[in-house]
């Protein structure tokens, strides 16, 4: 073998390990990479604030169902008034004074 | 040997790739559990709270209707008075009339000791400490009323002791009280150690009237 057979022999050595080198480099560097992506998915999936928003939401259509009601109260108690007013509230009147009177 | 170690960098290249795709996978597996976990829990949550709230919202809805039966009740009690107090300024015969009644309600219900006192302003004792219903019991009873009636029931008092004697048994001895009452209408009768007596006041018998109808009045409205 010639100098220069065993000159080229030693650099494609050194390339040889500088590339694996490098690449070591780099898949330690990528594996880091996801281990910090892998970390950020996780820690965005127990995002307190997310679930407490979620359940802010979920509240509102609660607190919608409330005010229905509350409307629905309000009615019957306008629809009830008027009703009393007229026969019942007589009758009511009648039916105590006979209690009353012992009729 | 630079071949070796191209192909060594190659491997380790790729097997880094797949290892942080398995990382990115895991990680992806793992808060899709965190998220699946963390929904149920604000599910659960939000269940709990929605059927509580609701509850609680029903309960105000159903106390707003029953307040307002109750106030309902009220005006009619306050009507009904108001047409009670106009029928005695009136002496209406239909006033006279329900004296003799409660008269004799109040007789009988003393005669079987069932008395009560229902109305708070009125202080009179249902039964003394020293009753007792085996005792024998005075056979002597005395009507009390309002000053304003008792022109009208000293007439009447005849007429009711035949009434009283027309029932079977012995009839009890019937007196006016000298002592008067200040209420809106109605007796009270009591016998002479007042150890049994009975309260048929209006303003009693409109107390027993309201604590009976209840929520029964205006009920199906």
């Amino acid at each position: 073998m010639s100098i220069e057979e065993i000159k080229t022999l030693v650099r494609l050595e050194k390339d040889g390990k500088e590339q694996l080198r490098e690449a070591k480099e780099r898949a330690e560097s990528t594996i880091a990479e996801a281990r910090k992506k892998a970390s950020k998915i996780v820690s965005a999936a127990e995002d307190q604030e997310y679930y407490d928003s979620l359940l802010k939401e979920l509240m509102k259509q609660t607190d919608a169902k409330k005010r229905l009601m509350e409307e629905e109260t309000e009615k019957r108690i306008i629809q009830i008034r008027g009703t009393a007013k007229g026969a019942p509230m007589n009758d009511a009147i009648s039916l105590i004074v006979k209690r009353v009177l012992g009729e | 040997m630079g071949f070796l170690n191209e192909m060594e960098a190659k491997e380790v290249v790729e097997e880094s790739l797949e290892q942080s795709q398995k990382i990115i996978k895991d990680a992806e597996q793992e808060a899709a559990r965190v998220r699946e976990h963390k929904t149920r829990e604000i599910q659960d949550i939000f269940q709990e709270r929605e059927t509580s709230e609701l509850e609680s919202a029903k309960l105000g809805q159903k106390r707003k209707i029953s307040a307002l039966r109750t106030e309902l009740l009220e005006q009619a009690i306050c009507e009904a008075t108001a047409k009670l107090e106009r029928m005695i300024r009136e002496k209406s015969s239909q006033y006279e009339k329900s004296l003799d009644k409660l008269i004799i309600e109040a007789v009988e219900a003393v005669e079987k000791a069932e008395c009560f006192v229902p109305d708070e302003d009125i202080t009179y004792a249902v039964m003394g400490d020293s009753y007792n219903p085996c005792d024998v019991q005075s056979n002597e009873l005395e009507i009390l009323a309002n000053s304003r009636d008792h022109e009208f029931l000293q007439k009447e008092l005849p007429e009711l002791r035949k009434k009283l004697q027309k029932r079977k048994g012995k009839p009890p001895t019937l007196k006016l009280s000298e002592e008067t009452l200040t209420c809106l209408g109605g007796i009270i009768v009591q016998d002479k150690d007042k150890k049994r007596i009975f309260n048929n006041t209006f303003e009693a018998r409109l107390a027993k009237t309201k604590q009976e109808l209840g929520n029964k009045i205006f009920s199906d409205l």
